[in-house]
């Protein structure tokens, strides 16, 4: 097995550890960084992601393989090229105002981070007006908000508006999830796309950022 | 016939009832002190040092959440030198337990010692969620240390619960499940969480008493192992399960609790008929199929009283049918 693919597996296993001593093996033997950030890490982190979506693996396991991808990345930083250390995009998110739940907002910022999204987390309970705030300073094109209660899902309207508001609607693509959230919802609210699990999240937020 | 007290707990212990009651209005909750903060404040902390934000003016309806980026601690490692569990004799158990039993009659309602934040709840509360999950890989040695202390602490609650108040059962939360799925593998969750389960059911049937257990979210896999363990009473089994498989499987094994809509229920557009419409047919679909009691979180009380009532109106002759 090659180093690059025994970086994926460790990932994969969470294997924190192990990845970084892989990884700073793979740098010393000089290997290209972003080989071992794309065929190594971002590899393993899709499989971890198609294992969760399909039920194969729980929430800790994919915590587990990000941390891992989160410090071999760190590794590799200073030796990206300009050009390949480019995100693929910008995206912000955040648990709208009102609402404290962050479980399923983090995996979403994982996920999006294993696809080589870079991810601004404005938190939970966050008003419609600091997502137009963060698009206007950070140049994100992507706004990913949640809602876990029935109680704080029409927030996920306000913010659809707050851009409208700001004549920046056209500038972004806004995601929604969380568990009461449904597509029939998202079209009511006027957002541009609803997921049901982080990972397609993360396949959706890739499609949104290279249409 | 059966008096609604009655019939409750013959569904609760899977005996013959002679009708369905509305739960919420026999089952009387009573909080053992120090899990939450309950102040005048909208933020203030427990007995365990974890700060709560209330939700809404009514704590018990509107509910209350961890503070937005709190941590008691970072480092499951070092839990020892955080989590400093509350002091039993300090609590003020007996007057808290006793003050709320004294607000009900106990010769109608089903008096029920409510143990919030169970072992895993408290720990993604001290230490949030993301680092509670990883520690079962990071620290398992530590977790079942963690573990092991919290199921001590817990058999001198529902000890001190049954000296206090006698009740009928205990009602232990924490919660396993997501929408979609268990929070941990069924393995991780069997391995560190279910001997603690087994201790409490053993210890609250020497007791005499029942044991309901609440967890949100998916948890079709564990309902076996919930069997086993002799767990009486599942709830709120929301509808991500699939109750029709799980009525058929063990229906006779456990009573299941819920089944019905919460996030329709929640609706503000969710009409009296739509709520009627739900009530009838969920217990026309579980009812007869083995041990089922309607029920669901509430956040509305108009909502609630709907709900009861036609639970009531439908249930009086629902083995009638």
């Amino acid at each position: 097995m090659s180093i690059i693919d025994e970086i994926s597996e460790m990932l994969q296993k969470g294997k924190k550890k192990v990845v970084v001593s892989l990884v700073q093996q793979a740098i010393d033997e000089g290997v290209d960084a972003n080989i071992i950030l794309n065929d190594g890490l971002l590899a393993g982190m899709d499989i971890i992601g198609g294992k969760f979506k399909r039920n194969e693996v729980f929430v800790p396991e994919v915590l587990m393989a990000a941390r891992s991808m989160n410090a071999g990345t760190a590794l590799l930083k200073p030796l990206l090229s300009d050009e390949n250390a480019k995100p693929m995009g910008k995206a912000c998110i955040g648990t709208v105002k009102g609402d404290m739940h962050d479980i399923g907002k983090n995996l979403v910022r994982m996920m999006l981070e294993g696809k080589g999204i870079e991810v601004i987390d404005l938190g939970v309970d966050v008003e419609p007006e600091k997502f137009v705030e963060c698009v206007k300073n950070e140049d994100c094109k992507l706004v990913c908000c949640s809602a876990l209660l029935t109680t704080t899902m029409p927030v996920l309207g306000d913010v659809v508006k707050a851009f409208e508001q700001a004549g920046l609607r056209d500038n972004v693509k806004i995601m929604v999830g969380g568990a009461p959230v449904t597509e029939e919802y998202c079209v009511t609210v006027g957002a541009d796309t609803y997921t049901d699990d982080a990972a397609t999240a993360a396949d959706a937020a890739v499609a949104l950022l290279t249409a | 016939m059966q008096t609604p007290k009655e019939a409750l707990l013959a569904l609760y212990r899977g005996a013959k009832a002679d009708f369905i009651p509305a739960e919420n209005l026999i089952q009387k909750d009573l909080a053992f002190p120090g899990e939450r903060y309950f102040g005048s404040d909208q933020k203030g902390y427990d007995a365990w040092g974890v700060n709560w934000t209330q939700l809404g003016p009514d704590p018990g309806l509107d509910g209350s959440t961890v503070s937005a980026n709190f941590k008691l601690f970072d480092d499951m490692e070092d839990w020892k030198e955080h989590v400093n569990f509350p002091n039993l004799n300090q609590l003020p158990v007996k007057e808290v337990l006793q003050g709320q039993a004294s607000q009900f009659n106990s010769d109608e309602a089903v008096i029920s010692g409510l143990l919030l934040s169970g072992q895993f709840e408290r720990l993604n509360e001290m230490i949030g969620m993301e680092d509670a999950l990883c520690a079962f890989y990071e620290y398992p040695d530590e977790m079942h240390e963690y573990m092991d202390a919290m199921c001590e602490y817990k058999l001198k609650c529902i000890e001190l619960t049954y000296d206090a108040i006698q009740p009928d059962m205990i009602q232990m939360h924490d919660d396993w499940g997501t929408a979609q799925n268990m929070f941990m593998s069924p393995d991780l969750w069997r391995e560190f969480i279910k001997p603690n389960e087994i201790r409490y059911a053993k210890k609250i049937h020497e007791l005499g008493m029942i044991y309901e257990h609440h967890s949100c979210g998916y948890i079709m896999q564990i309902v076996p192992d919930l069997i086993e363990i002799g767990i009486d009473v599942i709830s709120p089994l929301n509808v991500c399960n699939d109750l029709d498989t799980l009525l058929e499987s063990y229906g006779d094994k456990i009573t299941f609790k819920g089944g019905i809509n919460n996030q329709l229920l929640d609706e503000g557009e969710c009409d009296a008929i739509q709520i009627r419409e739900e009530v009838i047919s969920k217990m026309d679909q579980y009812a007869r199929k083995g041990r089922y009691v309607p029920g669901f979180i509430y956040s509305r009380h108009d909502v609630l009283d709907i709900f009861n009532e036609e639970v009531n109106k439908y249930g009086a002759d629902i083995f009638k049918k």
